[in-house]
């Protein structure tokens, strides 16, 4: 009998002792540190994985915002779609609750990214002929953290500045802000010094996209634009050195001799590599621009979403093809608006008329794109045609280049024209760098008028950048920046009611929507409630 | 007989019906002469004053110590072995036949010789099953409360679990969602989801048939537990199958047929009054109206049903009612040396959804099972026996290609679309490109395979020849689920059809006719499950002391997920009881448990529980002088356990492909690294300090049985994201050993059991009462303490406090307002908590209650002469239900919802007095649907949660046809629903596929 207990208990052991030991401690399909900071990769393959994540931290742009671009928070478009979240920037309902367009998180998580790459990859035992290489990808990943920065105090004003630190959760992260200079500061000591380590201009094909000299200078020069404007320089005096900084930094840009303005406006956002682009937001390509923002009555073989509607204020910038505001031009024919406009309106709205996909856009009432009732469809009476092929004729969209414009090189005319204006007044130098955008644009005559005064030329480079830099999430910041959406944002926006009577057509213009802008403390954003509560040394901004 | 049974249990299912209409009918002559036999009399006439005569179950096996009590004389004795009994009777006189375990039968003395048959009753056993065996009622310390299979199979439900709702005090159930193959309910013991064993063996099993259960057993408090180890803290539902009993061949078939409904049904409006009210709505935005006196007129005559459609979606997509059937055999038998149990059991249950005659396949919701058990027990000495269990089920479901077919109903509004144009085709429009008709019928269809096999093997070695009471076992087991589907979905067109200048109809295309998929995806589901164990026990008494310790050791390896490594448990657990004479009882358990996902140095975990009980009623001060008190067991155990809820392997840091980039002019797609979210190599298992202190009585000649627990768990080391999760850190934070929950209640059932003559009958009340309260979880700084989430229940919901609405201007000028919203009358109006005359987040607080839940439950049974009668009613207390979003809120989704005939009591400057809803805005209103007290409702119910009602032939007429015994039976479930909130069902919520009402017939045979 004994033996029967021999068995079992044998049997027993043999179970516990067979199931031992087969199966991996950890799971070893699991990338960890070692792998990705490769103390043995001479190339540094997954390294450099790493850092061109960081790159995927920038700005999307385009309807990034629910489904709405930024400029449906400005006064150049309002959103098709009632109650989209974007409108809290136009209603009074942004708060720290509840900011659409809150970008904390996603800058500080490229921050850290930067971070970690900086301090591992000494790690990696790069041969000889990848040590340049791996300065560059250095330098960018510095470059990256930079522009982080930047977006993070574009809207909140000062935000804690980590250097070189990567967080642990041990860290004390009750951190506090620092102040808006210390953060400028270290974004333009940051640009500074790599400017010369990083990839100089322009760069081969297969490295398109990389953060070059030319980026770090751009965004020295916006910054210096911004912290010269009125928002950030209140008590600037007539030649005030801010804007002498900021023309300084715009030249050396184009000092460099190796960027144009690209021969068509049309092409240029669907360029992928062209003479103008700085830095852009790379993207794969596809038809989600055209899908979000075409006609809704487009929609069937293709998908048409009409997200955007752009606002009759804006349509109103858009001068005529002689270079003169509607109301003071000969050309303007006020029953038949859309004619004889800037060549850009053309690219960047659609208006009734217009040709697209085979067939003239309708937005008259009861039009196929303005049909009525409770679909989604534009508010204003246009559409927005930026950034999207040439479909006219086609019937479906083909995919194409949409990578988002951070920086190209008519921003950078336009940054220089407004400083040096700003410090020196309207010179010769003023005079071409708009003049150029202009000639490119296809006014005729693109000549501005002799003798502008200052403020004359001010209004000029505003209206310029205004027209040009549509739906490129500048107007947002500018109104901003000049500390004009007080006014610019408080009242209604309009749009064009275009009644068919019989075969002629009926212009009336309405209100849009009304906006509100409540000033000073919508000029920055509200740092998000959540984060102040969780780090009791955040300092919420003043008004929030 | 049972040839043809077999061949019936897998006839094709149109031929089910009629099989059930045959055996019905072949009822009906004998339910009439059923009636005739009332009061049974003896037929023969031997020596007056003595009867003789034999006992048995309903199978005809002699029972052995049955009381036959003559009720006249008050004379009494016992059967013997063979079932045999002698007493004196003289004609007239009454004879009661009772037995612990089945139901009492008076029979009035007509002769000398009288043999019966007793049928089993629900009665308790005194016995329950504990986690490693079972134990006695008598000396238990532990908290437990048990089912058997003749009540879960009272409810004509698919799974096992939903046959528990109501039945168990401490397990409570959920059932969120009714479609055949989904329709499990959740269940949870005391507020935590409990781990699951069948047969000693923790998987996770929903197929089983309630018919091939023994009985369903829930342990509770911590010494119940601990054994589990690392999986012991949330309570666990012990499901024991069948085994065969030495004994004559048993053989017990049962068809079932039920009819499905669903309990109701949201009432959407029809196309005029949506109409309407949109008009009404786009006014109060200050829009201009988009529907004409025209098109109204058109909605309300329907004299345009292509441009002006009028669906009723619900009507057009849904059956009222779908067919469920079920076919089991079982037998069960056995020798001296071998004992069997093999069950096959078929259920085939439908959905709800139409089809239609163009497509050769079915596009219904349908889930069809198959079962197949077999358990065997074989002595092969004295000393040695075998236990071998194996259990196989393939699970088959068909679904529609298209999803989401209930959310489609619930916000689709009856204009929306037409469902067919004029030319046939499918309507639809730029907004709604899902046709619900094309969803459900021309979508295709996807088949889901699932198939389990489970075997369990054990070996059990009595050394009383070493030691007496010792013994030794072991099991070794495994299960596997493989789960597989065949996608054959297609896409379908939709038009918008629209009159031309020709007077032709112009018809715009959306999306395309596909053709169907031939896809099939592999691996949907897969478990393994290998699991070893070694026990050793010893059970002994020593005159009055009694003794049992046990030593279970155990590993098992989890594989869950495709590619991830399996979970590996390991653990020893020891548990020793000890009893005076059934008077002073002391009980410690304790396991040592680790898993494969902690770090080397810190994945074992050492759990412990005591208990101690005192029977009062031993003691001879009771016993002596109170005769009512049969059993009054006072006990209390106090533990620690464990859960295991961790992740995968967190405590190392990862990186992983990161969402990619483009660079170059041929936008290269670049495969990138990025970090995992933070890791935590600190993260240890949750622990639990249980209290439980309860309370098992039994007064009146057993009549009456109480059992009431109190229990107060402390749940800390909860595993949570920390509250102070400042996003500048720039990853994910990783759960951590945080927070701390409080939960408490009480669980009490209460029974009295008794029989008027031949009448049977009992009522029991179950009461799970249970709170929960955060006491810690790393709160961030809260302005205000209304604010605060601690010390709230960790489902609280936080909102503002809605006070009605706005009636004038005046009053909204007087009133603090959310920031950027200018209300109007009939606007939601909140309270401004802190004064500062803005509505925002310091406004708000909670909203629920934190009292209790309770759920609660009436079960009543009776039983007279071959009639049974059970009922089950069960309901709950201080529940809500929080109701929003596009089931709840009119012309949601930019004003493309749907709207409901709630909305019709909305408020006007008309019906401001009686207004029970906020004025109507089409799409999102940020006053109104802000959270708020205001969508907050009352979720108490009650249901008829089961009936049945069923007829056992008399003994003698089965017999004549060679069966023991026929049983007829009718039994429904959800029968009537009483609440508050009677909109939608109470469970349920949302717009998912309702639960059922079931309404069931069927027959079982037994010989």
């Amino acid at each position: 009998m004994k033996r029967y207990i021999y068995v079992i208990a044998l049997a027993a052991g043999c179970l516990a002792a067979c199931q031992k030991n087969d199966i991996e401690k950890t799971p070893l399909n699991q990338w960890t540190e070692e792998y990705v900071f490769d103390e043995k990769d001479s190339v540094g393959d997954f390294a450099k994985g790493f850092l061109i994540e960081t790159y995927s931290n920038l700005p999307t742009g385009f309807n990034r915002i629910g489904g709405n671009i930024l400029a449906s928070a400005s006064d150049d478009a309002i959103a098709s779609q009632t109650s989209s979240t974007i409108e809290r920037f136009t209603n009074g309902q942004i708060s720290p609750f509840n900011n659409p367009d809150d970008q904390w998180a996603k800058n500080y998580t490229g921050i850290r990214r930067a971070n970690i790459f900086l301090a591992n990859i000494g790690k990696v035992p790069f041969k000889q002929s990848m040590i340049t290489e791996k300065n560059y990808w250095i330098a960018e990943a510095r470059f990256l953290r930079a522009y982080f920065y930047f977006e993070l105090v574009k809207r909140y004003g000062g935000v804690p500045l980590l250097g070189d630190r990567v967080l642990t959760l041990n860290d004390d992260l009750s951190i506090p802000k620092n102040t808006l200079a210390q953060c400028v500061e270290y974004i333009l000591t940051e640009c500074d010094a790599i400017k010369g380590a990083l990839r100089k201009d322009p760069v081969s094909d297969a490295e398109l996209g990389r953060a070059t000299q030319a980026a770090a200078l751009a965004l020295k020069s916006r910054l210096l634009l911004y912290m010269a404007s009125p928002l950030y320089n209140a008590g600037a005096t007539a030649n005030d050195p801010k804007w002498k900084d900021a023309a300084d930094a715009a030249r050396e840009v184009m000092k460099l001799n190796v960027f144009s303005l690209h021969a068509s406006f049309g092409t240029l956002f669907t360029t992928r590599k062209n003479t103008e682009v700085i830095l852009a937001f790379q993207r794969a390509n596809g038809t989600d621009v055209e899908n979000n923002n075409t006609p809704v009555g487009y929609a069937g073989p293709v998908t048409a979403n009409g997200y955007t509607s752009p606002t009759q204020e804006l349509v109103d910038a858009f001068q005529m093809k002689d270079g003169k505001p509607y109301n003071q031009s000969a050309l303007y024919d006020p029953a038949n608006p859309y004619v004889n406009r800037d060549p850009r309106f053309y690219l960047t709205i659609f208006h009734n008329g217009l040709k697209w996909l085979n067939r003239n856009v309708e937005t008259f009432e009861g039009g196929k794109d303005k049909p009525g009732g409770i679909v989604t469809q534009t508010r204003t009476g246009y559409y927005m045609r930026k950034f999207m092929g040439d479909f006219t004729s086609s019937t479906v969209f083909s995919s194409q280049t949409h990578n988002f414009m951070l920086f190209r090189y008519a921003e950078i005319l336009l940054n220089f024209a407004e400083a040096q204006n700003e410090f020196s007044g309207p010179d010769a130098d003023v005079y071409k760098a708009i003049e150029d955008i202009r000639r490119r644009a296809g006014l005729v005559p693109f000549a501005l008028p002799l003798n502008l005064t200052k403020e004359q030329m001010r209004e000029i480079i505003r209206h310029e950048r205004r027209v040009e830099m549509a739906f490129e999430e500048q107007r947002f910041w500018d109104i901003r920046r000049w500390k004009i959406a007080e006014n610019v944002l408080n009242g209604s926006l309009h749009g064009m009611r275009i009644t068919k009577n019989g075969n002629a057509l009926v212009y009336e213009r309405y209100e849009a929507a009304k906006v509100s802008f409540s000033a000073p403390k919508m000029y920055s954003y509200p740092i998000p409630y959540t984060e102040i509560t969780k780090n009791r040394n955040l300092v919420q901004n003043t008004g929030w | 007989m049972k040839r043809y049974l077999k061949k019936v249990m897998y006839l094709k299912p149109r031929h089910e019906l009629l099989f059930l209409q045959l055996i019905c009918l072949g009822l009906i002559p004998f339910s009439g002469l059923a009636q005739n036999s009332s009061v049974r009399k003896t037929q023969e006439t031997l020596l007056s004053g003595t009867l003789k005569g034999i006992i048995s179950d309903i199978y005809g096996e002699p029972l052995f110590g049955v009381t036959v009590l003559n009720k006249s004389k008050g004379e009494h004795t016992l059967t013997d072995r063979s079932g045999k009994y002698t007493i004196t009777g003289e004609p007239g006189e009454i004879l009661v036949f009772s037995l612990n375990g089945y139901l009492t039968k008076e029979v009035e003395v007509a002769g000398q010789n009288l043999n019966l048959s007793l049928t089993e009753s629900t009665q308790t056993e005194k016995t329950f099953n504990s986690l490693y065996g079972p134990r006695k009622k008598s000396t238990s310390i532990q908290s437990y409360a048990d089912i058997y299979s003749r009540e879960l199979a009272q409810s004509p439900t698919v799974s096992y679990l939903n046959a528990l709702t109501g039945r168990l005090p401490g397990l409570t159930t959920l059932q969120a969602n009714g479609e055949p193959g989904n329709d499990f309910v959740g269940a949870s013991i005391r507020g935590v989801a409990p781990q699951i064993l069948v047969n000693g063996i923790p998987r996770d099993l929903t197929s089983i048939d309630p018919e091939e259960i023994e009985s369903i057993t829930i342990l509770k408090d911590a010494l119940s537990t601990v054994m589990l180890g690392q999986r012991s803290s949330g309570g666990v539902i012990l499901i024991k199958t069948k085994q065969g009993e030495i004994g004559k061949q048993k053989v017990s078939f049962t068809a079932q047929r039920g009819i499905q409904s669903s309990t109701t049904i949201p009432k959407t409006l029809d196309a005029y009054n949506y109409a309407s009210l949109f008009n009404e709505a786009l006014r109060n935005d200050g829009k201009a109206e988009i529907y004409t006196q025209a098109d109204l007129q058109a909605y309300k005559d329907g004299s345009d049903p292509i441009g002006h459609p009028n669906v009723d979606w619900y009507d057009e997509i849904l059956k009222p009612s779908s067919i469920f059937s079920r076919y089991n055999l079982n037998t069960s038998g056995g020798g001296n040396n071998a004992r069997y149990f093999v069950s096959v059991d078929y259920l085939n249950q439908d959905g709800l959804y139409k089809t239609s005659d163009e497509n050769s396949y079915n596009t219904n919701v349908n889930y069809k099972r198959y079962l197949l058990r077999s358990n065997i027990d074989v002595d092969i000495t004295k000393n040695l026996s075998v236990n071998l269990n194996l259990f196989g089920a393939i699970e088959n479901g068909n679904y529609p290609g298209g999803g989401g077919i209930y959310g489609a109903l619930a916000t689709t509004p009856n204009n929306a679309y037409p469902i067919f144009n004029s030319n046939g085709s499918l309507g639809g429009n730029n907004d709604f490109q899902n046709n619900i008709w094309g969803l459900s019928t021309r979508s295709g269809y996807t088949l889901s395979y699932n198939r389990t096999i489970t075997a369990d093997l054990s070996l059990k070695r009595t050394l009383d020849d070493v030691l007496k009471g010792l013994f030794v076992k072991a099991t070794l087991s495994f299960n596997t689920g493989l789960g597989d589907a065949t996608n054959r979905t297609k896409t379908f067109a939709v038009y918008k059809q629209t009159p031309n200048a020709a007077g032709e109809y112009d018809y715009q295309k959306f999306k395309v006719d596909g053709v169907q998929n031939a896809g099939s995806s592999t691996n949907t589901a897969q478990n393994k499950n290998l699991y070893s164990e070694f026990q050793a026990g010893f059970d002994r008494s020593f005159q009055k002391h009694h003794v049992s310790a046990l030593l279970n050791g155990n590993i098992q390896n989890v594989y869950v997920n495709g590619p991830n490594l399996p979970l590996d448990y390991k653990t020893l657990a020891s548990s020793f009881s000890y009893d005076y004479d059934e008077k002073y009882m002391f009980e410690v358990a304790m396991s040592y448990s680790g898993l494969n996902r902690y770090l080397d140095n810190n994945r074992y975990g050492y759990f412990p529980a005591v208990g101690v009980a005192w029977n009062i009623s031993k003691e001879n001060f009771l016993k002596e002088n109170v005769s009512w008190i049969n059993n009054l067991k006072l006990r209390a155990s106090y533990g620690k356990t464990g859960n295991a809820n961790i992740g995968y392997f967190v405590y190392d840091q990862y990186y992983t492909d990161g969402v990619g980039y483009y660079f170059g002019t041929s936008a290269t797609f670049a495969y990138t690294k990025t970090e995992s979210s933070l890791a935590n190599p600190n993260a240890t298992w949750e622990k639990a300090r249980k209290l439980n202190i309860g309370l098992d009585a039994d007064f009146f000649n057993n009549t009456f049985n109480l059992t009431v627990d109190y229990y107060k768990n402390r749940f800390y080391d909860l595993m949570q994201q920390r509250g102070k999760s400042a996003s500048i850190i720039g990853n994910t934070y990783p759960l951590e050993n945080i927070g701390i929950t409080d939960y408490r209640g009480l669980d009490l059932q209460a029974t009295y059991r008794n029989h008027i003559n031949n009448l049977n009958y009992f009522v029991s009340a179950i009461i799970s009462a249970g709170s929960n309260k955060v006491i810690d979880q790393d709160e961030v700084f809260r302005e205000y303490d209304w604010m605060k989430r601690t010390g709230q229940s960790g489902s609280q919901t936080f909102g503002y406090l809605a006070d009605g609405f706005f009636q004038t201007i005046e009053e909204i000028n007087a009133s603090p307002k959310i920031a950027g919203y200018n209300p109007v009358p009939g606007d939601i109006k909140y309270r401004d908590l802190n004064g500062d005359q803005i509505i925002n987040e310091f406004d708000v607080t909670a909203l629920r209650s934190n009292k209790p839940m309770v759920y609660y439950s009436f079960n009543l049974g009776i039983n007279y002469k071959g009639f049974d009668f059970s009922a089950l009613l069960q309901g709950a207390r201080n529940r809500t239900i929080y109701v929003s979003g596009t089931t709840e809120w009119e012309f949601q989704n930019n004003g493309l919802g749907q709207a409901f005939e709630h909305h019709l009591n909305r408020w006007t400057p008309a019906t401001a007095g009686t207004a029970t809803y906020p004025r109507l805005t089409v799409g999102s209103n940020v006053n109104n649907q802000a959270s708020s007290s205001f969508w907050l409702r009352n979720g108490n119910y009650l249901r008829l949660k089961n009936v049945e009602l069923g007829y056992t032939l008399p003994g003698s007429l089965s017999h004549k046809i060679g069966l023991s015994s026929i049983r007829v039976f009718a039994n429904g479930l959800n029968l009537l629903t009483q609440s508050e909130f009677d909109r939608v069902d109470p469970e349920t919520i949302g717009s998912i596929y309702p639960a059922q009402r079931v309404i069931n017939m069927g027959i079982n045979i037994k010989f």
